[in-house]
């Protein structure tokens, strides 16, 4: 019998997802605590914590028992096992670090600067940056903004006109 | 006859000059979205929420079902042509469709899956209205136990017949049940678990929610990976299937309306399972089963007939009960609601022209999806061309101002990037989203039947098990629950032992 092996990334991801849960499980504890201060009522009359009180104390059970669970797997995997590194897939961290920056700026000024430039900014910063040539991020960009503004207008939506306010 | 005169009148109704602008946006869109891979059915329709808001419920609903219905067809078109599923319910259709389209023979595949498309569609329509009106009737006799538990079941049924793991699903509906009490308890009118944030008062938005789990959280996945995609390069001719192609295909075709349709009226059920289970009959059944997986007619044609029946058959318990049986369904509550309209038994009563005007709808939009999906075929594979470095930032964009145009309020886009990431590291870790967004749906209902059951009871639990309907709905929960609970133990058992 040859020597056992568990893969690294495998064995990563179960260190992750125990993080994950021991987070979740503390959120759950805290909706089990806070319902309960709201008031738990009786079985005749339940009350407003009853319900969310309930789910959470069940989510907090299961998710105690993935954690004991996930804990002895790594705990016996890591010590019996040799663990090998696989060639890890390549992810394009920069591409949703790009992404979210941008959503997050998109949010936090479309009121400052108003919904034409910003939505132009945020679209030839995604365009350009995932690969379009500048020229093409810049008129199709432009394109977005102008039509979008008229459609959704005529619709009755309303965006902030921000430092173009005085002429949109 | 009552049946035929609602129908009458519903025509009347669809016909409309607006209705059938909106009909054919919505079948055009949900093409769209099922032939463009990145966003789906879920995702499209927590974008167009807002868009709906000026319309009447009549219009808004039949915009909303045609982008549900219109992406079951389009999603083919991708599977065929390039091996990658529009969306989930054509995965099966990758196996036998795109060997057919390496052999010369896509026209022929696309034809069949439009015509097969077209009748189980129509045929979903035409059982529709035959299951719905009955079982209205019967479940005016539903009481707040009844309702408890087929609401409870349901939920539970979702998450067994879920992809992944059932335990991460369960935990999902949990989350999605938990964060459904967020804001305002609708017996006392207080606020709980708000942290004192006013913001929280009204709980937390359904449309921002979705386009987060479903929109943003999908394109933050497909950025992770190249997206280049071998379209098939040759010219597409011969749309209509010949002679021996219809022979081939007629029985999958019937078998498949009849099975999607009842196992879209299952909890969970729907175009996804159907399909799978067609493609299995098919191949159970067929002289030939070693020409499965290498381009046989009958694996496109069974398939794509159940997953447009099915979606036909998950519309029945909505309707009918007022309770979804997967997550598409669940949003097209959140439609209604939105409109101030309360789908179940009462609908017909209450509101004829919505119920009637929706399902006569559903006739004219699977012709326009026909003629959509036939002649025009040409422009879905040019669509189909568009890189998705293109793509992405508009679908973004589209999430961007549709949070924002619900309530002209900042705090809606940033709950809904906050739940795109949310979603992206539950994908990560192979957590489905949708028991999440169904239960979210779910809870308030859920909540209100369990406490009014409990008052109507004096605190009795017993009320569940004195009523017939509500019992066997419990019965199956448990064993569901039971079975679910027994196979993590031994999975369990197996992994630390190893």
């Amino acid at each position: 019998m040859g020597i056992l092996q568990y893969d690294k990334k495998i064995l990563h991801k179960q260190k992750y997802e125990i993080i994950l849960h021991i987070f979740w499980f503390a959120l759950s504890v805290l909706v089990v605590f806070l319902s309960y201060k709201l008031g738990l009522g009786e079985f005749r009359n339940p009350r407003q914590g009853f319900v969310p009180f309930w789910e959470g104390l069940f989510l907090t059970i299961l998710l105690l028992i993935s954690i004991l669970r996930g804990l002895i797997i790594i705990y016996k995997k890591s010590s019996s096992y040799e663990v090998i590194k696989e060639e890890q897939n390549q992810i394009n961290f920069w591409n949703i670090f790009i992404t979210l920056v941008s959503l997050f700026a998109y949010a936090l000024f479309l009121k400052i600067l108003g919904f034409a430039i910003t939505t132009f900014l945020f679209l030839f910063i995604l365009f350009w940056k995932m690969g379009s040539k500048m020229i093409f991020a810049l008129v199709i960009s432009f394109l977005t903004v102008l039509i979008t503004y008229f459609v959704f207008t005529y619709l009755g939506v309303r965006f902030p006109g921000g430092i173009l306010g005085w002429i949109l | 006859m009552d049946s035929l005169l609602g129908l009458m009148n519903g025509f009347k109704i669809a016909l409309t000059l607006s209705n059938l602008f909106y009909c054919f946006v919505g079948v055009f869109i949900g093409t769209l979205i099922g032939v463009l891979p990145g966003i789906g059915p879920t995702g499209a329709m927590a974008m167009l929420f807002p868009v709906t808001f000026a319309m009447s419920p009549v219009s808004a609903i039949i915009m909303l079902a045609g982008i549900y219905y219109g992406a079951m067809y389009g999603g083919s078109t991708t599977s065929i042509l390039v091996n990658i599923p529009g969306e989930s319910a054509s995965v099966v259709t990758c196996l036998d469709g795109y060997q057919m389209a390496r052999q010369g023979r896509a026209g022929p595949a696309l034809g069949i899956s439009a015509f097969g498309s077209f009748i189980a569609g129509t045929f979903g329509v035409i059982l529709l209205v035959f299951f719905v009106l009955p079982l209205s009737k019967v479940a005016l006799k539903f009481g707040p136990p009844e309702y408890f538990s087929l609401l409870s079941a349901s939920l539970i049924l979702l998450t067994y017949l879920v992809r992944g793991s059932v335990f991460k699903a369960i935990v999902m509906a949990l989350f999605g049940l938990i964060l459904s009490t967020v804001g305002l308890d609708m017996i006392e009118g207080t606020g709980r678990l708000t942290f004192g944030l006013a913001f929280l008062e009204d709980g937390i938005g359904l449309v921002p929610l979705a386009m987060g789990l479903f929109g943003i959280s999908e394109v933050l996945s497909n950025l992770e990976l190249s997206m280049d995609r071998t379209i098939f390069k040759a010219k597409i001719k011969n749309l209509l299937p010949n002679r021996q192609d219809w022979k081939r295909s007629a029985g999958p075709i019937a078998r498949g309306s009849i099975l999607g349709f009842f196992l879209g009226l299952i909890p969970g059920g729907g175009g996804v399972i159907a399909s799978f289970i067609s493609y299995a009959l098919e191949k159970k059944l067929s002289k030939h089963p070693e020409s499965f997986g290498r381009g046989a007619i009958e694996g496109v044609a069974g398939p794509e007939s159940a997953n447009n029946s099915g979606a036909a058959g998950s519309f029945v318990p909505l309707l009918a009960l007022g309770i979804p049986t997967n997550v598409v369904m669940a949003l097209l509550l959140g439609g209604y609601m939105i409109h101030g309209v309360t789908p179940g038994p009462l609908l017909i009563s209450k509101s004829p022209d919505l119920f009637w005007g929706v399902i006569s709808s559903m006739y004219i939009g699977n012709v326009m999806l026909l003629v959509l999906n036939l002649p025009l075929i040409g422009i879905w594979v040019k669509i189909l061309k568009v890189p998705y470095p293109i793509l992405m930032p508009l679908i973004l964009f589209f999430c961007l101002i549709g949070s924002y145009s619900l309530n002209n309020n900042i705090l809606d886009v940033i709950v809904m990037i906050i739940f795109g990431i949310v979603g992206y590291i539950l994908r990560k870790f192979d957590y489905e989203p949708a028991p999440f967004l169904l239960a979210f749906i779910l809870g308030p209902m859920l909540e209100t039947n369990l406490r009014q059951s409990l008052i109507m009871s004096d605190g009795s639990f017993y009320i569940f098990l004195k009523r017939p309907i509500s019992a066997v709905a419990l019965i199956i929960m448990a064993l569901l629950l039971i079975s679910t609970g027994f196979s993590y133990y031994k999975k369990a058992k197996i992994k630390i032992t190893e």
